[in-house]
């Protein structure tokens, strides 16, 4: 566990006002005994990119910081807004206000929540890419000392 | 046993599998992240031993890195002149020659040059025995012997000596640094193959101290550092350092006037695989 | 009134994380930062209310009318690592940053017992459908719940000059036991 309790990574490349970080593999992973099967799964290596106020150069070692904000904002997004429509599909059937044939009706609940869930979930990626337009606003580097 | 009951449990946990692992597999191609054609090309080219020398989990990592432009072809320490040839070819770039980098021992104590201190009796490897008092051995900077590097080196580039050394085959050894990431002590050193001459001691006693402690010992008397160049050599907490952006290759040498004779030339036959038939 | 009591239950009387003690590998792992802990909540909550509802289908439509209740674990240990793996494809398509702050718990997620607890617990008490959905979302917000107060408390101990003996996992343990008293306070209140 680092001191500072947030991720640290190495620069690997300098764009602009925008660099580009490894991260070393986060605190959760660090006692994992699974860590080597899981982490090829997971894509491998985390790399970010991150805004760069310090002209933090290729090859320094940074702490990266999360913007709380905006992470916060795309995770609601992300399960908030699908979680959200599941609920209401069920409602809708729950409530009365659509009624399914044909099936048990918890069947039919599920399914109108799931038609919600993805309704929840196009809406969702759709606020994404509008938030992502943006790189770098996410996370910032700072320098190690 | 009811024998419907077996069916049912298989067609139905059967059935489930199949269906899920059905819906994964469609989401999967559905989902999935592009990727550079030419990853897959990189990776043909790259050894594939997977020895995370790049400092990426594996070759595929690194091969990806490289299309983003995250990563120098030079990152792998591993693939030679050609496969990096060739991978350039691919990125359509320009591949500078580099020069072939290959581990060292940087300590000379043994069993017969160094004492114990005690007997150790746990987990057979340094890491663990560095952790109790760190280490059987006399001397706190030195080998501690039990191989961990010989464990890491997936080249089978390395193997212990009769005198309780790590021993890098020079020819097999590729430079991939697992050895140097392995030892607790920070004893395998990656060099460039011209570098000959080495410091083999990393101990920062007190010359006194060094002295008892092993017969090969740098005990910081400096008179090499005397003996060359300005510059050439340091002297840093009792240990003589050299410096290899300064000193030329092939200057004269210093060693005979090491009285511990820790300060030496490698020279490449003797590390040769000749040896593991002896 | 039974929904209400049933949710509030769920989220705080009989906490997952502090009352039950289920879960704690992330409660400790991701409680560094406020923001993290709560997007892990999220996440959590997320897989809890829909793997409640799943496991909740597959139990009564498939397991009860074929007489194979003993394999409920295998199922539902499959619907949950399934659905994780579909969550977590789909984040890796959709946001890249999310996935690079989260994508390393997601895998967690499967392996927590919480959300496996989640569903053995709605099938000992044997919720109707509705009451399973409830139950699932009362667990997550409870978890959310008690990976902030973690996290905010975490957060200040950053600045604080802890014991040097206690710094680290010592200080963490200490507080998720205090934690845990304090919402023994809770115990009783609501059967279930």
């Amino acid at each position: 566990m680092n001191a500072s309790g947030i991720d640290q990574g190495v620069v690997t490349k300098v764009e602009g006002h925008l660099a580009y970080v490894e991260l070393e593999s986060g605190d959760a992973c660090e006692s994992c005994g699974a860590r080597n099967l899981c982490v090829p799964l997971s894509g491998g290596t985390r790399s970010i990119v991150a805004a760069n106020p310090e002209n933090a150069r290729v090859g320094d070692r940074v702490t990266v910081e999360e913007q709380g904000q905006p992470v916060l904002t795309l995770s609601a997004l992300q399960y908030g807004l699908p979680l959200l429509g599941f609920f209401i599909g069920i409602l809708f059937v729950y409530g009365g206000l659509i009624r399914i044939p044909f099936l048990a009706p918890e069947l039919g609940m599920f399914l109108s929540g799931l038609i919600g869930l993805g309704g929840g979930g196009v809406l969702a990626w759709w606020g994404i890419k509008r938030l992502s337009r943006r790189p770098g606003r996410f996370f910032t580097v700072r320098l190690l000392r | 046993m009811d024998i419907n009951a077996l069916i049912v449990s298989m067609v139905s946990m059967g059935g489930m599998g199949f269906l899920f692992s059905l819906g994964l597999s469609l989401a999967g191609k559905k989902l999935q992240v592009e990727e550079d054609p030419r990853v897959a090309l990189i990776r043909e080219e790259l050894p594939g031993a997977n020895c995370g020398g790049c400092g990426y989990p594996g070759c595929g990592n690194f091969a990806e890195n490289l299309t983003l432009g995250k990563s120098e072809i030079s990152g792998c320490p591993v693939c030679n002149q050609e496969a990096a040839d060739a991978i350039a070819a691919i990125l359509g770039v320009e591949v500078e020659s580099r020069e072939r980098q290959v581990a060292r021992v940087m300590c000379q104590g043994g069993l017969d040059e160094t004492a114990k201190k005690g007997t150790y009796a746990g987990i057979q490897s340094c890491i663990a025995a560095t952790l109790v008092h760190g280490g059987d051995k006399l001397c706190d900077y030195g080998c501690i012997g039990f191989g961990d590097c010989v464990q890491a080196c997936t080249f089978d580039a390395m193997y212990m000596s009769a005198n309780g050394l790590p021993v890098v085959l020079e020819d097999r050894c590729t430079g991939c640094g697992n050895c140097a990431s392995a030892c607790p002590r920070g004893i395998m050193e990656l060099h460039p193959v011209s570098h000959t001459l080495f410091v083999l001691c990393k101990n920062e006693d007190g010359p006194k101290e060094a002295r008892q402690t092993c017969l090969k010992a740098c005990i910081g008397c400096g008179i090499c550092v005397r003996a060359v160049n300005e510059g050439e050599m340091i002297m840093e907490n009792n240990l003589a350092k050299i410096n290899y952006d300064v000193y030329g290759h092939q200057t004269v040498l210093p060693t005979d006037k090491c009285s511990t004779n820790c300060l030496v030339v490698v020279p490449a036959a003797e590390q040769s695989s000749e040896k593991i038939a002896a | 009134m039974k929904l209400m009591l049933l949710f509030l239950s769920a989220a705080i009387v009989n906490n997952f994380v502090l009352s039950y003690f289920l879960g704690i590998c992330p409660f400790v792992g991701v409680s560094k930062r406020v923001s993290s802990a709560l997007s892990m909540g999220l996440a959590v909550t997320f897989v809890m209310t829909i793997s409640a509802t799943v496991t909740w289908l597959i139990y009564n439509l498939i397991l009860v009318p074929y007489n194979v209740e003993i394999l409920e674990y295998v199922a539902f240990i499959l619907v949950i690592a399934s659905l994780v793996q579909l969550v977590e494809m789909f984040i890796r398509k959709v946001s890249k940053p999310l996935y690079d702050t989260m994508g390393i718990y997601l895998p967690l997620i499967t392996t927590n017992c919480a959300i496996l607890g989640l569903a053995l617990f709605a099938v000992l008490r044997e919720y109707s459908f509705i009451e399973s959905l409830v139950f699932g979302i009362g667990a997550g917000v409870g978890f959310t719940l008690a990976l902030v107060i973690m996290a905010g408390i975490r957060e200040e101990l950053e600045l604080s000059p802890v014991p040097k003996h206690f710094q680290g996992a010592g200080i963490t343990m200490i507080v998720a036991g205090s934690l845990a008293l304090a919402f023994m306070g809770f115990a009783g209140l609501i059967a279930n």
